[in-house]
């Protein structure tokens, strides 16, 4: 009597927590597939004028919708980039319109399609297609999918062309399974993301002041921090020199132990923090915590 | 480990028809043929004690094939579900049990080709009460083509949390 007293006391304290677990989604990804050319032609320009272009990226789009995923639409993120900008065409545009889009769009991975067209004998046409999933905190690939070539048709329809590329073979399928697989990782690992901490005028405090009886620097005080609250302690650090100490690579989980989601802001705020109290054991001086920037999986912090 | 072994050997007693008492190797002779839109093709040769169970052993073995090993030299390389069969037949042991046992599989196979068949002697394990005994036996060994539509199953997996849905 008294065990099943405990069982189902112990049911009561663990079921809510697995329902709960259950009721938060995760926050998935974000998406966005951009054209790009081999023969350097501003793929953009191609896209926004030329049909075949759109229904190239469509292809790829409808790949992902079709395992319930929606992309983020290439064509929407361009017009708000003009209406931003001022501007009614990415024609002579006197910004990197790919780094706008990017900034525009703010999405965790760019699957670049990589496509040219070309015709050997002046007739026939044939399409080469290529994909490459690249995450943006890190610029890593994540998957690539080698070049494609169709054979040569008497045709001018290379959306047809690429759709068969990408169906033969189910080739789009390997792509969206591969990539899938890297998100697997990415669950495991966690999500990779860089870090910048800067020296400015405005500084109190350098990366190289001591602290404490051991004089630890600043930069290594912050380093183990990184290291203690990285996901698996996974950290790679790029710079370390007296005005910047950065990271090319931290990971960060995707949820909290208690199972909520886990954000590069949610990071941010705590590195901040971490950063104020570290520089505040300084004798004397009390350090004023600085707002981190976050961008494109880039956290930056200028040092109180 | 004991409970696996047992799991696979009544299995295998199943799919060949508990009558003879006779376990066929599991085999993974699944040649790919192609794989465009939705529907995957491949030859594969099953076992069984007549043409109606060998069919019947083509196809879950082809299925298997598919879920644990993936099919090679195709787009499909990598098995659907994953590597460690066991253990996932046991994590999932409700699914794989409608699936298979109660012939839900059948609904995710488009079309069944029968290529040839003929009687053979395999080596096999022959079941009695005392022992389990390796040797030659007669079976009816087909080739079929089985065109099996994978999307479905794939959302059908996914659906039931067997596979996660693309994504984090």
């Amino acid at each position: 009597m008294k065990t099943k007293i405990l069982i189902i006391a112990f049911m009561a304290i663990i079921t809510p927590k697995l329902l709960g677990q259950d009721t938060i989604e995760q926050i998935q990804p974000t998406i966005m597939v951009m054209p790009f050319t081999k023969s350097g032609q501003n793929a953009l320009d191609l896209f926004e004028n030329d049909f075949k272009w759109q229904s190239i990226i469509a292809r790829v789009n409808n790949a992902f919708q079709e395992r319930g995923f929606r992309p983020k639409d290439l064509q929407e993120t361009i017009n708000q980039v003009k209406k931003t900008k001022a501007i009614s065409s990415l024609k002579n545009a006197n910004f990197n319109v790919e780094e706008a889009i990017y900034m525009e769009a703010r999405t965790d991975i760019i699957v670049k399609a990589f496509i040219n067209i070309f015709s050997e004998d002046g007739i026939n046409n044939s399409v080469q297609v290529s994909l490459k999933a690249i995450e943006t905190s890190s610029r890593m690939s994540l998957y690539d999918l080698p070049t494609a070539t169709s054979p040569p048709f008497k045709t001018t329809d290379y959306g047809y062309l690429v759709d068969r590329i990408l169906t033969e073979e189910n080739r789009i399928e390997k792509f969206i399974d591969g990539l899938n697989e890297a998100f697997k990782q990415i669950v495991d690992l966690g999500k990779a993301i860089t870090i910048e901490i800067m020296v400015t005028e405005d500084s109190l405090f350098k990366l190289d002041d001591e602290i404490g009886e051991d004089a630890d620097f600043i930069s290594e005080l912050i380093t183990d921090w990184v290291k203690q609250n990285a996901n698996k302690n996974q950290y790679r650090i790029k710079q370390d020199s007296e005005n910047i100490l950065s990271f090319d690579e931290v990971r960060i989980p995707l949820r909290t132990e208690s199972g909520n989601n886990y954000s590069i802001n949610d990071f941010a705020k705590s590195i901040s923090k971490a950063i104020a109290k570290i520089c505040s054991q300084k004798e004397g001086i009390k350090a004023k915590r600085r707002r981190a920037s976050v961008s494109e999986g880039t956290i930056r912090i200028i040092l109180p | 480990m004991k409970y696996i072994t047992i799991m696979a050997i009544c299995t295998l007693i199943i799919s060949c028809g508990s009558k003879n008492q006779v376990a066929f190797f599991p085999t993974s002779e699944v040649t790919y043929l192609d794989y465009t839109g939705d529907i995957l093709s491949v030859r594969v040769l099953g076992y069984g004690v007549d043409e109606s169970t060998a069919i019947q052993d083509a196809q879950i073995r082809a299925i298997e094939t598919l879920f644990f090993r993936g099919i090679p030299n195709s787009n499909i390389a990598k098995p659907l579900i994953g590597y460690n069969e066991n253990e996932l037949k046991r994590k999932h042991s409700y699914y794989f049990r409608d699936f298979f046992t109660n012939k839900k599989f059948l609904s995710f196979i488009s079309e069944t080709i029968f290529i040839g068949g003929q009687n053979q002697k395999v080596i096999a394990t022959k079941i009695n009460k005392k022992e389990l005994k390796q040797g030659l036996v007669n079976a009816q060994v087909v080739a079929i083509d089985l065109l099996i539509n994978v999307k479905p199953l794939r959302k059908n997996l996914e659906q039931q949390s067997v596979i996660k849905k693309f994504g984090f």
